[in-house]
């Protein structure tokens, strides 16, 4: 059985953050905007697709138990509630 | 095709979810449809935490006041048509009475509240098969449509 600890939101936030910025960013903004990017924080894996479930699903397939950050190209946050997404353009 | 049946109280729109706990059970969670949310599923600490669920990841969220918040994204199984799809699951941080109002601040597509009284004037509606972000919209005009898939 796959036992996993929990683990700390700040540090994968922060390596995953550093990860879409330097690595990944570059490659795909502006040209993928609006597409959701899931990184494995370990091993810099990750995976770019349309849709959240198919992201996650395929990275997860390919890096079981990862510990992921998720990023939608172009825009501040993975997802948006009430008052609808914000691009995050001024970067 | 087997498809999923919700009702429509007052102006919301709820769905039961079969929803794959961490111990190989599942529980049936009643949830409401919000067309504010752009993920899949927000449940609950509490709920996440009743499920077993393991965290898999982090991401953002941008609230309706504009504040981004960091929450933790879990992944497990529901019955959709019939089917199994795991889903990305986001937590939401807050608390019961919020969750109940359903405010338009409500937080998800399908988010979980407490259980549902039963409804004096229901109306059936039929969830269609992929995205439902048009079906909140829908109840809230006045549902008597069907949505194919």
């Amino acid at each position: 059985m796959n036992i996993r600890l929990p683990f700390p939101r700040r540090s994968v936030a922060a390596r995953g953050q550093a990860i879409y910025r330097k690595k990944i960013r570059p490659l795909v903004y502006p040209a993928m905007k609006g597409r959701i990017v899931v990184i494995d924080v370990d091993s810099g894996d990750y995976e770019i697709d349309d849709d959240d479930e198919r992201a996650f699903e395929t990275l997860m397939t390919r890096r079981p138990g990862a510990r992921t950050w998720a990023e939608r190209v172009g825009y501040r946050a993975l997802y948006s509630t009430g008052g609808g997404a914000i691009p995050d353009d001024d970067e | 095709m087997t498809m999923n049946n919700g009702t429509v109280r007052g102006r919301e729109a709820f769905v039961s979810l079969s929803i794959d706990d961490g111990s190989g059970g599942s529980q049936s969670v009643p949830c409401v449809l919000d067309t504010g949310f752009t993920g899949y599923l927000a449940l609950p600490k509490s709920m996440i935490g009743q499920l077993g669920l393991v965290s898999e990841g982090v991401g953002r969220i941008t609230l309706a006041d504009g504040s981004v918040q960091m929450r933790d994204i879990y992944r497990t199984a529901v019955v959709w048509h019939g089917g199994r799809r795991t889903i990305p699951i986001m937590e939401w941080e807050t608390n019961l009475s919020s969750e109940c109002a359903c405010s338009p601040a409500a937080v998800s597509r399908w988010t979980w509240s407490k259980a549902v009284p039963s409804p004096s004037n229901l109306s059936s509606l039929s969830i269609p098969r992929s995205r439902v972000c048009h079906l909140l919209t829908s109840a809230r005009y006045g549902l008597r449509t069907r949505m194919d898939a």
